[in-house]
């Protein structure tokens, strides 16, 4: 097992301006596994998605990471865990402008082992993959949408992780380009990578071999 | 690649950027060292009709230094931290991904300094050119040692201006650098510009 999600509340702000975005909610992410999480905005799906990558702490409850309280780990160690074990691609394809694609690409690897002569390489290779290959010296201003999306997968993937915490990575895609993001999902996961996926979209968390829906700030149905 | 390089490696991506921060920032202190630069080197070589003024006025240039070097603290402090909460996104993504708080501090105060070393380069140039062309055309009134001792009277006078909008610079930037590289990666990337 990966991480263990258990009855975890999280709420914003205090008193009057109290927002309850989680309220409740468990679950077991084991390795391989590729789950799509679904559910209407404001439900809670990006909040739950920061807890199980280590960005934030739950107000209530516990999150398990490699059956390590997340609570219990340094802050120090929570940076190298985000690192070496978990990849994000977010919502907004938040790539440095001043760097050009390689680099990009490459900028985990500095807060990793720093050896970036020994995975640029294996950038190439997986901007290649990605079907980027063409642009890799390109500053990312000049890029589409989707090859921006592909660039933050590729980001994503430099150190290997274990896990993929994707939040709704198709949103401001066209319909093909989606299909080609999400069909690099399905082909990370089938070499063993595990996938979380927000997405509105029910066709692509079709895809996913566990969906859960969200509302309220919990899980209302396991849809799969 | 060790520490101190991979600090450098993302501060010097970062300080080549064109942003009119940036430039405001190196304005701020090309300025400040020019004033200091001019101030000290009036003060301290051969004038011949001001002499005795001048000799009388080591407190007023002093007051005067500090006055600049306590707003240049304000002006850079207040600057970097406008900066830093513009990108306050850009740092909670490289939160996000692995970066440390101490990674965080060391690139923003290291790109602090890099636009003080430009500058600095900036400053020189322009306060060697204005010297140079007040003694040709004031040379009445206003003379630069001539030789060896010339030439340190300027480098010196340029290595403590640089030096004090160096360390000005520095502590300006502590704040700001500290406030934002302990800020949580979820919050800075919840705040947009």
């Amino acid at each position: 097992m990966i991480t263990k999600v258990i009855n975890v509340h999280k709420t914003y702000g205090s008193r009057e301006s109290r927002v309850t975005a989680l309220n409740g909610v468990s679950l077991d992410i084991n390795d391989g596994d590729y789950i799509s999480i679904i559910g209407p905005s404001g439900s809670g799906k990006t909040t739950l998605l920061s807890l199980i990558g280590c960005l934030i702490h739950p107000s209530k409850g516990d999150v398990y990471y490699n059956k390590n309280r997340v609570s219990d780990i340094s802050e120090e160690e929570l940076c190298i865990l985000r690192g070496q074990e978990i990849g994000f691609v977010f919502q907004f394809t938040d790539l440095l402008s001043n760097l050009n694609v390689l680099e990009n690409v490459l900028v985990p690897v500095i807060f990793n082992d720093g050896q970036i002569s020994l995975k640029k390489q294996y950038a190439k290779e997986l901007l290649e993959r990605l079907g980027l290959g063409y642009c890799m010296y390109a500053k990312t201003n000049f890029l589409s949408g989707g090859e921006r999306q592909r660039v933050a997968i590729a980001r994503a993937m430099i150190n290997r992780p274990r896990l993929i915490l994707a939040d709704e990575p198709t949103g401001d895609l066209d319909a093909k380009t989606s299909e080609l993001i999400i069909k690099l999902f399905n082909e990370f996961n089938s070499e063993g990578v595990t996938i979380i996926l927000i997405t509105h979209n029910r066709n692509f968390a079709d895809n996913a071999k566990n969906i859960y829906q969200m509302g309220e700030g919990r899980i209302q149905k396991i849809l799969k | 690649m060790n520490y101190f390089n991979r600090v450098f490696w993302l501060a010097r991506k970062n300080f080549l950027r064109s942003s009119q921060w940036n430039i405001a920032t190196t304005l701020i202190c090309t300025v400040s060292i020019i004033i200091f630069f001019l101030f000290y080197l009036f003060h301290n070589i051969p004038n011949k009709l001001f002499l005795t003024q001048i000799e009388n006025s080591f407190w007023l240039v002093n007051f005067l230094v500090t006055v600049i070097l306590f707003l240049n603290f304000i002006s850079l402090m207040s600057i970097f931290y406008l900066i830093n909460r513009v990108r306050s996104h850009e740092i909670g993504v490289l939160r996000g991904i692995g970066a440390k708080r101490g990674y965080i501090f060391l690139m923003v105060m290291a790109e602090t300094q890099l636009i003080v070393i430009m500058a600095s380069v900036f400053a020189l140039i322009i306060s060697i050119a204005a010297v140079s062309l007040w003694g040709k055309f004031l040379k009445d009134i206003f003379t630069i040692p001539s030789g060896i001792r010339g030439f340190f009277s300027i480098f010196f006078t340029a290595l403590l201006s640089i030096l004090s909008t160096s360390v000005i610079s520095f502590f300006a930037a502590l704040y700001p650098a500290f406030n934002i590289s302990i800020s949580e990666p979820y919050s800075v990337m919840r705040r947009r510009e």
